[in-house]
């Protein structure tokens, strides 16, 4: 399968289905491993780096998991080609960004993906919709597993898989969930909810990650802790934490509308109306309005269109996915009409 | 609506953040953005974090500063950059790093996933073995020097590896 085919697919994660897809976008679990007694990507030179990525390669395009998805170098993309990977989440803005000789590795359904030379030798993740961090996890225990058969990796018993920041070192796991809380931000919760995950041992990020901004009432919550835990114990604490912040939504959404039903449908009937009617909208805008309308969906107020094309616009809206459809570069004005029209367009279809 | 960072030019650039824990909103003119990065790379990083932390540890310890015998890297250029050179590093800086991996996962000890675990029980056990030689030795030293802080950490990393030997063979 060629990038290009990966580019006109869409990705699995944004069915908009799976357990309590109404607050839970996607699941996400991602593993650090590296080679034994070769210098992690960012202290190596260009002969160690280039020796890990064939070294790699070799074995990745051997395996069952990427016969008909993409094993692909880096630096034969091109910058737009980049962007939409990082935009769907199959490669980090780090990753994008750094001047290392490194790759990439996608599964046919986009589940799965291997950035090679990231921070670490390889990054593994498994990225589903819905809340299915066991599902992830049986997966990706399955890609490592699979993995070390041929590759040496850099292991001790005592401190587990090692990676070039300490604070990914043990299990080398990071398990994620994407949550969309409109109901707890709009009460004002959101900060006390938060705090209490925090202080339970979690990390709370934004859309794209470490750094990034709270867009749409997105929130990223992962474990942060990764050295004498295993990796059943983090995912199920996890679980446990998750389902109580799903809780508080579900409530936060119901005290709404028992308590301030006109207010509540007003701005959901106001976001609509501007994403079916608007001639030039922001990405950020869209991003806000869009969050809106899923929510109304989600509740009931608005029929006809479905999970998985709500979440879609999330990113066929995003800068390169708009620049890839129109299939050439596009200045933020032009970029602007054209994603207003996409919006119109989809939403007409209903 | 003027710009949070300079007070003067008009905000365009809308942006929450978290920082320490609470959402922070902030409205900034094109120019303030830029400088502040916002949109381009992660406004805060886990190195400074890091590197922070081994301030830290410093006030109480000092260290020697050694270098890994496998990448080179010296300890002190660690803690400047807040990433490891290659796998060999973990060894290299034990010491060191004991107290830094202590305050960020609240433990030193390996509980998950074993490499490997599924094939060769009998090489894996050979190599776990000889961990456990090389972590008796550092307990004796640890003892010896009365830091019976690292010395307790290093018996309950015996204890545990031991056990992985017995599950292992029991298992096979």
């Amino acid at each position: 399968m060629s990038l290009n085919n990966i580019l006109n697919t869409k990705c699995e994660w944004l069915s908009g289905d799976g357990p309590d897809c109404d607050i839970v976008l996607s699941s996400r679990i991602r593993l650090a491993r590296n080679l034994k007694g070769i210098p992690f990507p960012n202290a190596g030179d260009y002969r160690s780096n280039n020796e890990v990525l064939e070294k790699i390669f070799r074995v990745l395009r051997k395996t069952s998991f990427f016969k008909k998805g993409l094993v692909a170098k880096l630096s034969e993309m091109s910058d737009l080609e980049k962007q939409i990977l990082l935009e769907r989440h199959l490669i980090s803005k780090e990753h994008l960004i750094n001047r290392i000789e490194s790759g990439v590795a996608i599964s046919e359904k986009q589940d799965l993906s291997i950035m090679v030379n990231e921070e670490d030798h390889m990054r593994i993740q498994v990225l589903k919709s819905g809340f299915r961090l066991d599902d992830c996890w049986e997966l990706i225990d399955n890609v490592d597993s699979e993995l070390e058969q041929h590759l040496d990796f850099a292991y001790s018993p005592a401190v587990g898989y090692l990676t070039a920041c300490p604070t990914n070192v043990g299990t080398g796991m990071r398990a994620s969930i994407m949550l969309h809380l409109p109901g707890l931000v709009l009460m004002e919760l959101i900060n006390k909810v938060m705090q209490a995950v925090i202080k339970l041992g979690m990390t709370v990020r934004g859309f794209y990650g470490e750094g990034s901004e709270v867009l749409g009432n997105l929130f990223q919550i992962s474990n942060q802790v990764t050295l004498g835990k295993s990796e059943k114990e983090i995912i199920s604490n996890l679980n446990r934490v998750l389902n109580l912040v799903v809780e508080h939504e579900r409530n936060s959404r119901q005290l709404m509308r028992q308590k301030n039903e006109a207010r509540l449908q007003d701005r959901i009937g106001r976001a609509y109306g501007i994403l079916a009617n608007a001639h030039i909208i922001s990405s950020k805008e869209t991003i806000s309005l869009i969050s809106a309308l899923r929510m109304g969906m989600d509740m009931g107020y608005i029929n006809g269109i479905g999970g998985g094309s709500i979440n879609e616009l999330f990113i066929v809206t995003q800068p390169a996915h708009l620049q890839q459809s129109a299939g050439e570069l596009l200045d933020a004005e032009t970029r602007d009409i054209l994603r207003a029209k996409l919006i119109r367009e989809r939403l007409k279809q209903k | 609506m003027l710009c949070d960072i300079c007070h003067k030019a008009e905000a365009t650039v809308h942006y929450t953040e978290i920082v320490h824990n609470q959402m922070i909103k902030m409205d900034l003119c094109e120019a303030c953005a830029m400088a502040k990065g916002v949109g381009v790379q992660s406004p805060f990083s886990i190195s400074d974090l890091l590197s922070g932390l081994t301030e830290i540890d410093d006030n109480n310890h000092t260290y020697e500063d050694v270098a890994c015998p496998c990448c080179g890297l010296r300890f002190s250029e660690f803690r400047k950059s807040g990433r490891l050179g290659c796998g060999d590093c973990y060894m290299a800086f034990a010491e060191q790093l004991q107290s830094l991996l202590k305050t960020i996962h609240k433990n030193t000890q390996h509980k998950g996933k074993r490499y490997r675990s599924k094939e060769s029980g009998a090489e894996e056990s050979v190599s776990l073995k000889e961990t456990v030689k090389k972590l008796k030795e550092e307990l004796n030293k640890a003892i010896a020097e009365e830091a019976y802080e690292l010395a307790a950490e290093l018996r309950d990393q015996v204890k545990e590896i031991e056990r992985q030997i017995k599950d292992g063979s029991a298992a096979s």
